[in-house]
């Protein structure tokens, strides 16, 4: 019987001993392994079927990604349209009378924590009553909430009609603007809210007109994203007139504010117009930006990052 | 008009073939499927052939390469067998009785246990290798290579020792 290293095609190494069976205390399994491989069959040349397989199993790999590569790019092409659809139906984003502006179908927010520099810096008004939301904020977090409030009052600002509009924010107050439209100035609330998971995230049915709980006369006006989501503008009797739109998880909400108790000016816009205000897919981005990093002043989980 | 990448790959699985074919067939016991694995492993070391040639060890990656054709194909194997009774293959006549044992003990063990013993005993690598090669733990190679042993120890009995001796 011959030795396992004279048999060709055995492992180069075979002929050493004492190699790893004898090592683990088995030293016949080499020898045991060689044997039964000894006296095999003989093996017809498999290059030239291997060679005509392997080239098969290229091109078929290569046609895979081509196909995977085809239906990525078709995937991306319907995404956009799909993205897109957030858009108001019918009414454009931008008011009449001002030059459309195309926006990006894909995010567009940089993140904050990198954005240095800001392309308008907008002034402060003077502050209201109540407590500044930048006491509960410090840090790196104020920084960035600052700088979220210049990137609404820059949307605010290209969104409003009258190109002579000017937008300050309210000092102390966190998302509180005064406008100033045709010559006069106004007051103006965005209030972006996150909504919990188990919360209704569509706006209850909304009737021209009608009677609130509170026994006050409203009427409102409902318009439609693209994403079928409602946006109501309501007028109730002695509150600031309301447009609301969930989205992205948040509520938001663009409210007239009175800048004394004396004043009851509200803002000069027509509902269509503070549809499409709040419509605004750069508002509606910031309002899912600002919940979804917990940016709002008091937010507790902002608290604890 | 064979190029040059071609014509490599040709000298090299001409001297190795064989080699092959006698891993494939401790891996799987059977002479047939052992000449289709080893067909399919030289097709897909040709189908890789420019990344195979830059390894450091061609060897190793063919290695690589039938180790996995044969865990994949058990994969498979498992899953028809749970909808079919397979029968077993005729055992060739002109075969010697140790050959049959060993291969009938080898048989006993799960397909990555049978893989570790024929990684670490046949083609003599060590631990970390064989981990590499089957992607798990050194830990698990050599927790299966321990209970493989006892295993094949258990069904082959003490000649065998004897019988190594004397060859």
């Amino acid at each position: 019987m011959t030795r396992p290293s004279a048999v060709p095609g055995e492992p180069a190494h075979a002929a050493r001993r004492p190699n790893r069976a004898t090592a683990d205390g088995f030293p016949a399994l080499h020898t045991l392994m060689a044997e039964s491989t000894e006296g095999l069959p003989p093996l017809p040349d498999l290059v030239p079927a291997a060679i005509v397989d392997g080239l098969r199993r290229r091109r078929k790999r290569r046609a895979t990604l081509l196909a995977t590569a085809a239906a990525a790019a078709a995937a991306a092409a319907m995404a956009v349209p799909a993205l897109l659809s957030v858009f108001p139906e019918g009414a454009s984003a931008t008011p009449p009378g001002r030059a459309a502006t195309t926006y990006a179908a894909v995010p567009w927010l940089p993140e904050l924590p990198t954005l240095t520099a800001l392309p308008t810096p907008y002034p402060t008004a003077a502050p209201t009553a109540g407590t500044s939301w930048a006491n509960r904020s410090s840090g790196e977090q104020l920084r960035q909430q600052e700088l979220f409030q210049q990137m609404v009052a820059d949307v605010l600002h290209k969104a409003l009609p009258d190109a002579d509009n000017t937008v300050e924010i309210v000092h102390g107050q966190f998302l509180q603007f005064v406008v100033t439209l045709h010559g006069k100035r106004y007051g103006l609330d965005v209030s972006m809210t996150p909504t919990s998971p188990w919360t209704l995230t569509t706006l209850p049915a909304c009737t021209p007109k009608g009677v609130d709980p509170a026994g006050r006369p409203y009427t409102c006006t409902t318009g439609v994203l693209r994403n079928g989501q409602a946006v109501f503008v309501r007028h109730t009797e002695g509150t600031p007139t309301t447009a609301n739109v969930y989205y992205g998880g948040a509520l938001l909400t663009i409210r007239d504010l009175r800048l004394s108790t004396a004043s009851t000016d509200a803002l000069p816009l027509t509902d269509a117009e503070r549809i499409a205000l709040i419509s605004t897919p750069e508002l509606l981005q910031l309002a899912q930006y600002l919940v979804t990093h917990h940016l709002a002043p008091g937010d507790p989980q902002a608290a604890r990052s | 008009m064979p190029t040059q990448e071609t014509r490599d790959f040709e000298l090299y699985a001409r001297s190795r073939q064989q080699q092959i074919y006698r891993t494939a067939y401790l891996l799987c016991g059977d002479t047939d499927r052992a000449q289709d694995l080893t067909q399919t492993t030289l097709a897909k070391l040709f189908q890789h052939w420019r990344k195979a040639s830059r390894a450091t060890s061609i060897d190793a990656y063919a290695k690589t390469v039938l180790t996995r054709t044969y865990l994949a194909e058990e994969r498979t194997r498992s899953r028809e067998d749970a909808l079919h009774t397979r029968v077993a293959p005729p055992t060739a006549p002109d075969q010697p009785d140790l050959r049959v044992t060993l291969i009938d003990a080898l048989a006993t063990l799960t397909p990555k246990s049978r893989a570790v013993i024929v990684l670490r005993y046949w083609d003599d690598l060590p631990i970390d290798q064989v981990a590499a090669l089957l992607d798990c733990h050194p830990g698990t190679v050599k927790s299966s290579c321990s209970r493989a042993l006892r295993q094949l120890r258990a069904r082959l009995g003490e000649d065998v020792e004897l019988y190594a001796a004397l060859v």
